[in-house]
């Protein structure tokens, strides 16, 4: 099974000393956390196409992980919705020149405006999901809806997979583990992963990898969660977090089991 | 000193209608003051109809109601590492501001931003970037003589904890500058009394609910645990102008922390 790391580990590094650093501790797959200063999609194309020769120079794959803080695929403010659509196209860009074979995105947020109209933004939220899965098939690119555990958020558990599904045939996921942990669903079915199309987990600190402080006494409780899942599903593994001694720490926890 | 009492609109029952409902309300209980949150349909800044504006000026022309402005907030981060997004944001303000020139608001309150994990990890250089965003509005607002006040947050991404506060009126010190003093997002995260003798000098809003400590739920005055009798006393020390915005969650709780207060400040007048 492959495992790669989320290059958050050096978030105020450069990606270059990511890959180093995968190499090193035998990771085989970089996933680029798209965040200024960390890594600009504003850089020219030589940059990418030099990160390229390098990942390919160290036997890494990459692919990008698209945060979305306010560019909200799900806003009913087109403004904010445009943004959002050229960001993820901007992404998908840089991945096809990069040769990453995926983008990892956030669905959308739904925040107070946005439950004013419920199904106005489902509606948008699909229309402008269907344009960048079309963009990134184009592309030869896999994109992949990672869950998120907060109230707002458009994909938190499989049964919001299975209902996006429904509209978006052809739609696959980055399982969030910690994600799906912090949600604290009882008498949850973990079998229903067999209807979703998982392409890859990511693992780290709960509740958030991608959320300081975390809560490193649960870290074992996800990764047990992680052996209830991979029991049913084995895919790829992506560990992220801010820190590089915890990234090596759940290598060797996972290694171990 | 009397105070003035207002509504926030987001207490409204239908949001098609939040800005005329609330008036409507306003006018019928006394109130003096609206605070219009501009993310119900019939105000978002740039789309609001002309007869809409005229409206609501009719409304508060003839029924001696002041008119303020709260900004969107969602999907808006002014400290954000995206310039993109930081510029989007920086233009929804500056149409916020528009708007409250065209309804006569004299402050905007607005939040300062998101803290997501890049600035988790680099709280410094968001900050800066926050600076830099506030300068341009700023400069913004002056052009229309509107005060903006930006909102205390408690909420776990927010920025705007009393540090980040006290960080931008220290960094940017300007009369257009102050403060809207949410009593209870400083109760989710310390002691409303200590953050108001921090702001005080800047404060001019203030947004009224009450929680259990520790909590930011929008229960009416009397309902949770914040000290409002020893609040109201140090407003009237102060001589603080800033008027109380009741945010709860029905109208009824407007009208019940608007008699809890009075009833504070008559027994502080009998002493």
């Amino acid at each position: 099974m492959r495992v790669g790391i989320s290059s958050l580990v050096a978030f105020k590094e450069d990606i270059e000393n990511v890959m180093f650093f995968a190499q090193n501790n035998g990771f085989s797959h970089v996933n680029i956390f798209v965040s200024e200063p960390h890594f600009s999609l504003f850089k020219d194309r030589t940059y990418f196409k030099q990160l390229r020769r390098l990942a390919q120079n160290l036997g890494l794959l990459i692919s990008l992980k698209a945060p979305a803080f306010t560019q909200n695929l799900s806003s009913i403010d087109n403004d904010i919705g445009r943004i959002a659509v050229k960001y993820y196209e901007r992404i998908i860009n840089i991945a096809s020149i990069l040769d990453s074979d995926k983008v990892i995105i956030r669905a959308g947020m739904v925040f107070y405006p946005e439950k004013l109209h419920p199904k106005e933004t489902f509606q948008v939220t699909i229309s402008r999901l269907i344009h960048i899965l079309e963009k990134a098939k184009d592309n030869g690119i896999k994109l992949l809806i990672e869950n998120y555990p907060y109230d707002f958020d458009m994909i938190r558990d499989i049964d919001d997979m299975l209902l996006i599904k429904k509209y978006l045939r052809k739609i696959a996921f980055a399982f969030n583990i910690p994600h799906l942990f912090a949600l604290k669903r009882k008498n949850f079915d973990i079998n229903k992963i067999n209807y979703v199309d998982v392409d890859c987990f990511i693992m780290g600190p709960p509740p958030s990898p991608y959320h300081v402080p975390y809560n490193i006494r649960e870290l074992e409780n996800v990764i047990a969660l992680y052996y209830d899942v991979v029991k049913i599903r084995r895919k790829e593994l992506i560990l992220a977090s801010v820190r590089k001694d915890l990234i090596l720490r759940i290598k060797s926890l996972i290694s171990e089991k | 000193m009397r105070f003035l009492y207002g509504l926030s609109t987001s207490l409204a029952d239908d949001y098609k209608n939040a800005a005329v409902e609330t008036i409507m309300f306003a006018i019928e209980h006394n109130f003096n003051v609206v605070e219009i949150f501009c993310e119900t349909p019939d105000v978002l800044p740039d789309k609001i109809n002309q007869s809409r504006i005229l409206e609501i000026n009719k409304l508060a022309r003839e029924n001696n109601l002041r008119i303020q402005i709260h900004a969107p907030f969602h999907s808006l981060n002014l400290a954000s590492f995206n310039s993109r997004i930081r510029k989007a944001s920086i233009e929804i303000i500056k149409d916020t501001i528009i708007l409250a020139n065209k309804l006569r608001a004299p402050i905007v309150t607005f939040h300062l931003g998101l803290c997501f994990l890049p600035c988790q990890i680099d709280r410094e250089s968001a900050l800066k970037l926050l600076v830099e965003s506030l300068g341009e509005i700023i400069e913004f607002a002056k052009e229309y003589d509107i005060i903006l006040a930006m909102e205390n947050r408690g909420g776990k991404l927010d920025i705007g904890r009393l540090e980040d506060l006290l960080y931008v009126l220290d960094e940017i010190s300007d009369e257009k500058l102050k403060v809207t003093f949410d009593v209870v997002q400083a109760n989710a995260v310390g002691d409303p009394l200590e953050y108001y003798e921090s702001l005080k000098r800047s404060i001019v809003n203030i947004h009224v609910s009450d929680s259990p400590r520790g909590k930011s739920l929008l229960l009416a005055v009397g309902e949770g645990e914040i000290n409002y009798r020893e609040l109201v006393t140090r407003l009237i020390r102060d001589k603080i102008p800033a008027p109380l915005i009741f945010e709860v969650s029905n109208k009824d709780k407007a009208i019940k922390s608007r008699h809890v207060l009075e009833r504070y400040i008559s027994d502080l007048i009998s002493e």
